[in-house]
């Protein structure tokens, strides 16, 4: 009688243990599962957040830092518009517009990038990339500069696809300043953005718009000129008072890049 | 030896705990150049064709076969360069004293990721599978290194590699010390960085070839990969031939950067390997200096960037014109090949696959096969020596 209670007890005990064990085993696979969905998650919200702001902000942020430090920092910008954007948006029908305004952004971006710059900004038509923004960079004006040679080949190719298509062409300006910026996290819980402030941005929109007085596309201002060599081939532009500056500033045109020449610079 | 949190005998290494005032706050984590997001998974990387031809070296594949179980493209298309193919080797076979052989194998996953090299992010996998570790983990480590750990010990070694694979954020001597903080040995913290280091420039080697990758993981978890196993295990234990005689470990300026991690079992590789490229008989020292000087400018490195400078001028250029040169990385000093040479270098700090792999390839136009694979191991060396000699800083 005792044995058959005691084999009793001692298989309800390896039942409970056994039904334990599969409950347990079942709670573990579920939160592997959910493990794994909230990485993926999180590897998804990165990728999407990595198209508002540098990656490196990025891989901050989602490493639990909390703020990233302000810094002073000197810093290249450039700014590029798209000459006569506000008639061709009245003329042409959004559903033709934005697939090309989309498609030029993708490219401008992609030369930019592979230049070691970041597009920070997307206002409109116009976009501002930062060279230098977040790491040391020597040669960021010269980067800068390559890079705004790239944007117009660039447009040269999406020109020649759509004039097969349409009538349609873009032209660009870009505008090219360095100088001693605040960069930054800059915003409310709500909205936030990195980016740089100082004046160095508002000359180097300046002189984007610039290049509608000038007729030319890419101007640089003296202080990236002095950092080109001889290589890149600049025409110097007449003094022209800007908005928010009490003297004329001087600016060169931006012809081209020749690797070959010397680097002894020799302006036109 | 010293082993990992004794405290007791503590030697000083190069990276020893600084002395700092207590109230001193540690340095802001600097944030970074824009790079697109990092590929987490095997097959989201691009991978070009090969650049180079494969070196027809019967000889060379079997010395491979004998001592590392098999002849891999990667190590077959470095066979015309003596040293970076030895220093590739060896550093396969490179002794870990203080680091674990699983984490080791996590580290070595993580920084090909970090480094999106296709070439070595399938042979890592392809190593953790033949040591054990299931796919499921292989996944999870794969997937996020954030997550992948439970261990806090395990998973600061693994940001540690993570950060500095990467160039930016810069690898700084705050990733040193989370390291230390973690408990680890000064010792163990020198070889942790000299191993990442490592596989970053065998990384870079293999990203820049575009060695094919043979499969993508030959060795699965089936009865395959059970029976090979114990043969690849004892394969990797069998006594290694000497290192071919013709070597020079000769570094001259750069030997600074070997006092950083004198306390590791690799210092003879990486004396070998910058011996090596200095003597090499393609590429002249002075044009291995300005490549160090370019990579070492790039990544704002004091350390390499004095002892590059220090190497050029004993080559014999002034002072002033390393610092014209180094402005626009051109300039009448250099000579054709230096002036093909720099501004590719330079590409090679802050890379993405598909861009540099394009380089690679236009550079290849440009010069000849031995000029590219010497040009390959000097820039992926002078990355390796960068990055280690930023942790001092």
């Amino acid at each position: 009688m005792s044995g058959w209670l005691g084999a009793s007890i001692a298989i309800a005990l390896a039942i409970g243990l056994f039904v334990l064990l599969v409950i347990r085993s079942r709670r573990a696979r579920a939160l592997e599962l959910a493990l794994s969905r909230t990485t993926e998650n999180l590897e998804h919200i990165e990728q999407a957040f990595s198209r508002f702001a540098p990656q490196g902000v990025v891989e901050m942020f989602t490493s639990g830092e909390r703020d990233i430090a302000p810094t002073r920092r000197e810093v290249t910008v450039l700014f590029a518009d798209i000459v006569g954007f506000t008639q061709l948006s009245e003329s042409v029908d959004p559903t033709v517009l934005v697939p090309i305004l989309n498609d030029y952004f993708r490219r401008m971006t992609r030369v930019i990038r592979e230049r070691h710059g970041h597009v920070s900004r997307i206002m409109g038509d116009g976009l501002m990339a930062l060279f230098g923004s977040l790491d040391t960079n020597r040669w960021q004006a010269s980067d800068a500069v390559q890079a705004a040679l790239a944007m117009r080949s660039a447009l040269e190719e999406l020109n020649a696809e759509l004039r097969e298509k349409s009538e349609l062409e873009l032209r660009i300006g870009v505008g090219i300043h360095q100088g001693d910026c605040v960069a930054a996290v800059i915003g409310s819980h709500d909205m936030m953005e990195f980016t740089v402030l100082g004046d160095p941005v508002n000359v180097a929109a300046r002189v984007e718009a610039l290049t509608r007085t000038h007729q030319v596309d890419i101007l640089v201002t003296a202080k990236v000129r002095d950092s080109l060599d001889e290589r890149f081939r600049l025409r110097e532009m007449a003094p022209t008072l800007v908005k928010g500056k009490t003297e004329p500033i001087t600016t060169w045109a931006v012809e081209s890049f020749d690797a070959a020449r010397s680097t002894r610079r020799n302006d036109l | 030896m010293q082993t990992e949190g004794g405290a007791a005998e503590r030697r000083c290494t190069a990276f020893s705990p600084p002395i700092r005032d207590p109230s001193e706050a540690l340095p802001v984590l600097a944030p970074t150049v824009y790079s697109p997001p990092v590929p987490r998974l095997l097959e989201e990387i691009d991978w070009a064709s090969p650049v180079l031809q494969l070196p027809d070296d019967p000889e060379w594949a079997d010395e491979l076969t004998q001592r590392l179980g098999s002849a891999s493209a990667c190590y077959m298309y470095t066979a015309p360069s003596r040293w970076l193919r030895e220093g590739l080797v060896q550093a396969v076979q490179m002794e870990l004293r203080h680091l674990p052989k699983h984490i080791a194998l996590q580290v070595m996953l993580v920084t090909s990721q970090e480094n999106a090299c296709r070439y070595c992010y399938g042979a890592a996998r392809q190593f953790l599978t033949l040591h054990g570790i299931s796919k499921r983990r292989i996944d999870e480590i794969e997937r996020d290194v954030k997550v992948a750990s439970t261990d806090q010990k395990e998973y600061a070694a693994l940001q540690f590699a993570r950060n500095l694979s990467r160039s930016s954020p810069r690898p700084s001597r705050r990733d040193v010390d989370t390291l230390l903080s973690m408990g680890y040995a000064p010792e163990a913290v020198e070889e942790i960085a000299l191993y990442v280091v490592i596989v970053c420039l065998t990384n870079r080697v293999a990203t820049f070839i575009a060695a094919p990758l043979e499969t993508e993981e030959p060795v699965k978890e089936g009865l395959m990969g059970r029976l090979m196993r114990p043969l690849v295990t004892r394969l990797q234990k069998r006594p290694r031939p000497p290192a071919p005689a013709k070597e020079s470990t000769e570094v001259g300026p750069y030997a600074p950067l070997l006092d950083l991690v004198s306390h590791t079992a690799g210092v003879p590789l990486l004396a070998r390997m910058l011996g090596g490229a200095m003597n090499s008989s393609v590429l002249p020292r002075r044009t291995v200096a300005w490549m160090f000087a370019a990579v070492a400018t790039a990544l704002d490195c004091e350390l390499c960037s004095q002892s590059s400078r220090r190497l050029l001028e004993l080559e014999g250029i002034p002072k002033e014109r390393i610092d014209t040169v180094l402005h626009s990385l051109a300039g009448p000093e250099l000579d054709e090949t230096e002036s093909i040479l720099l501004p590719w270098v330079r590409e090679t700090v802050h890379y993405q696959t598909e861009v540099i792999q394009r380089r690679s390839h236009e550079l290849a136009k440009l010069v000849d096969d031995y000029t590219l694979l010497e040009a390959i191991g000097v820039a992926s060396l002078a990355n390796a020596c960068a990055r280690l000699s930023m942790l001092r800083q």
